[in-house]
């Protein structure tokens, strides 16, 4: 019972927290658990009968766990994980409130867990996962981290703390290159020299390997084809449509893949793995269609440089009334400039607490603008009253804290929680 | 009507100088020449085979850290090349580690100093914390400016100590800039910063004195008329500077 007054209070606190705001407040119980608590979190993580499995990286974490939780599910394997972008201390806290008993155990055979590099590198010496999946280091986290090495040096910390599996990007040379001195069987993915070179602009990656991964031994993304895409595992290859298009979302599913393998051993089986991408729907802000006032509008979460070119490249030729939001959570929006914005060819309105700086890069790439309201209540009404665009869907290209506003704003209930 | 000169801008080391997009300065100063009418080369170059015969602008961005050796390196062939433009009256934009890798000498780990290129005198020690702030700059006289302030971003490890016949480009209101008060590097057309990213997107009287010295440069009458796109680009570039500003007070 070492938890039980911890977890009451974070659960009384969560309780509260939810009324106050609809959607909102994650993180504060799990900051109380953390105080009155602060074993909570390694003993609960590394209790799972079958192991923790951490997915981390720059870009694309999201997205990975969703569909590898998907395939092991699907596999008959039940799975704690948390929700996507819940990933700091106090969220995951949070996640762990609503599932824990009250001596803090997690009814689940398996452990899944996004984490963020600098949250993951911090705790990652309490937790002892025994698989440790990794996306990439992409070239624009000088943002937060001023350089690519010192991504790569946590992504090292929580490698190394993996007892069985890395599974890693074998594109990505940083990536590659992690916990050199580990015991735990290395499984790669990647994509093939065709659909590389089909990626103009390259996969975002701060170094790119100059080999590709082998599709005998490893896991690797053969062609694309709008959502629609081959990947061959070990030899064998399947065929199966993705929750959006984009090279990005062929590479976490071929990182989930392989994720998957090494987890279940002997029991993974590619095509139960394949068919279990049917019944993935896309995660808010990924590429997800709801239906807000009446109206579907598509949602596109913007993490970084990378994330901004590839939504920007993969956005349906038709659309043609979008909303571009970019919030506090980007100190500095210098670091988007080396996105070309062109091809949105007109912007509906330009939002969010950088609102100015987001639509001097937009003017300058050519981009027509209708309106700059930095308000993002009141460009997000003025948006959804527009007039039904003649073709394509109305779309909402973000920042996470944009997206966190505009959920409370339009009162959407998702899948995801705050990130906070 | 008298024919104005192609007006050729060289992006140097596009691939590892581009950070925080500083390199898409040389496309701010591209698009506010074709807006008053002038033909623009911009070209990006990676070595010095690379560059066209004559050049009216140069732009060099910032590159991180763990790769200034390699770049300072690449840079060197440039050396002859800089000096010509700086005494032809060149304009050259240089951003953060960018323009330190052009000086005399710089820290690049403590207590471990390398040669730079020797362009500028001064030298560019380590700070003991990182600078990742907001940067506000009243700009100096010599830069002929009517803007109160310069409005940016800087994040950078070293500061800069001038040698002799350096001036600044201003002192600072906000932020560290070369760590004495002063902000950035000013030798006739050379202009170097901490004002990283889009820097004369934001500061656009900045990018059209640029632009003026590679007009007369390049042998050009052109006054850089009014236009009605760059009106509206910079009325939005005074909304973020307010903006930027407003939230500093
Ligand atoms: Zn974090």
């Amino acid at each position: 019972m070492r938890y039980a007054p911890a977890i009451l209070a974070g659960r009384a606190v969560r309780f509260l927290a939810r009324l106050r705001k609809p959607g909102g407040g994650s993180a504060v119980p799990g900051l109380v658990v953390n105080r009155i608590a602060p074993g909570f979190l390694p003993d609960t993580l590394n209790a799972f009968p079958r192991g923790l499995v951490i997915v981390s990286g720059s870009s694309g974490k999201s997205t990975t766990t969703k569909m590898l939780v998907g395939i092991l599910r699907a596999h008959g394997v039940s799975v704690f994980t948390n929700p996507s972008t819940a990933n700091i201390s106090q969220g995951l806290t949070s996640a762990l409130l609503e599932r824990a008993d009250l001596r803090g155990r997690i009814d689940a055979e398996l452990g899944v867990l996004e984490m963020d590099e600098g949250h993951g590198a911090l705790i990652a010496p309490r937790l002892a996962p025994a698989h440790v999946i990794l996306t990439n280091v992409s070239v624009d986290q000088i943002d937060r981290f001023h350089d690519a090495a010192m991504v790569a040096r946590m992504l090292d910390a929580i490698a190394a703390r993996s007892s069985t599996s890395l599974v890693l990007n074998g594109d990505d040379a940083l990536i590659d290159a992690v916990a050199p001195g580990s015991d735990a069987t290395r499984w790669r993915y990647g994509v093939s020299t065709a659909v590389l070179g089909a990626s103009a602009r390259g996969l975002g990656y701060s170094t790119t390997s100059s080999d590709r991964v082998d599709p005998g031994s490893g896991t690797v993304v053969e062609a694309l084809d709008g959502d629609l895409v081959s990947i061959t595992h070990r030899g064998e290859t399947v065929r199966f449509r993705l929750p959006a298009r984009g090279v990005h979302y062929a590479v976490d599913a071929a990182a989930a893949l392989s994720g998957a393998a090494a987890i279940l051993g002997p029991e993974f089986q590619l095509t139960i793995a394949s068919e279990s991408f049917r019944a993935l729907t896309p995660v808010f802000g990924r590429g997800e269609v709801t239906t807000v006032r009446g109206v579907e509008v598509e949602f596109v979460l913007v993490q970084n440089p990378a994330s901004f070119q590839l939504n920007v490249d993969s956005l349906a030729a038709d659309t043609e009334q979008i909303l571009v939001a970019v919030g506090s959570d980007v100190r500095d929006p210098s670091y988007l400039w080396p996105v070309d914005t062109s091809r949105l060819g007109r912007v509906a309105l330009v939002s969010g607490s950088k609102a100015w700086e987001a639509a001097l890069q937009l003017g300058y790439d050519g981009v027509e603008i209708d309106r700059i309201e930095p308000d993002l209540g009141t460009a997000l009404d003025a948006f959804l009253a527009l007039p039904a665009p003649s073709h394509g869907r109305k779309t909402v290209i973000f920042t996470a804290d944009s997206m966190r506003r505009t959920r409370a704003h339009l009162g959407l209930a998702s899948n995801d929680q705050d990130d906070a | 009507m008298t024919t104005e000169p192609t007006i050729t801008i060289a992006v140097l080391l596009p691939s590892s100088c581009n950070v925080n997009g500083d390199a898409e300065n040389g496309a701010v100063l591209a698009r506010r020449a074709r807006a008053r009418g002038l033909a623009v080369e911009l070209v990006p170059v990676e070595s010095v085979a690379e560059l066209p015969s004559t050049v009216h602008a140069v732009v060099l961005g910032s590159c991180d850290d763990p790769s200034a050796p390699q770049v300072l390196e690449a840079l060197r062939p440039f050396r002859d090349a800089f000096i010509a433009w700086v005494e032809a009256g060149v304009p050259v934009l240089a951003v953060a580690n960018g323009w330190k890798l052009l000086t005399r000498r710089l820290e690049l780990v403590p207590g471990s100093w390398v040669e730079g290129l020797a362009i500028i005198e001064g030298d560019a020690p380590l700070r003991r914390t990182r600078a990742s702030d907001d940067l506000v700059v009243v700009p100096s006289g010599g830069l002929e400016l009517d803007a109160p302030v310069l409005v940016g971003y800087e994040n950078h490890g070293r500061d800069f100590r001038a040698g002799t016949g350096v001036e600044s480009i201003g002192t600072v209101q906000h932020g560290r800039g070369n760590g004495d008060g002063t902000e950035g590097a000013l030798v006739g057309p050379f202009v170097g910063t901490h004002l990283h990213g889009p820097v004369l997107a934001k500061n656009p009287e900045l990018a059209d004195r640029l632009l003026r010295l590679a007009i007369t440069v390049a042998g050009g009458t052109s006054m850089l008329d009014e236009s009605p796109e760059l009106h509206a680009l910079d009325e939005i570039a005074a909304n973020a500077r307010a903006q930027i500003v407003s939230a500093l007070a």
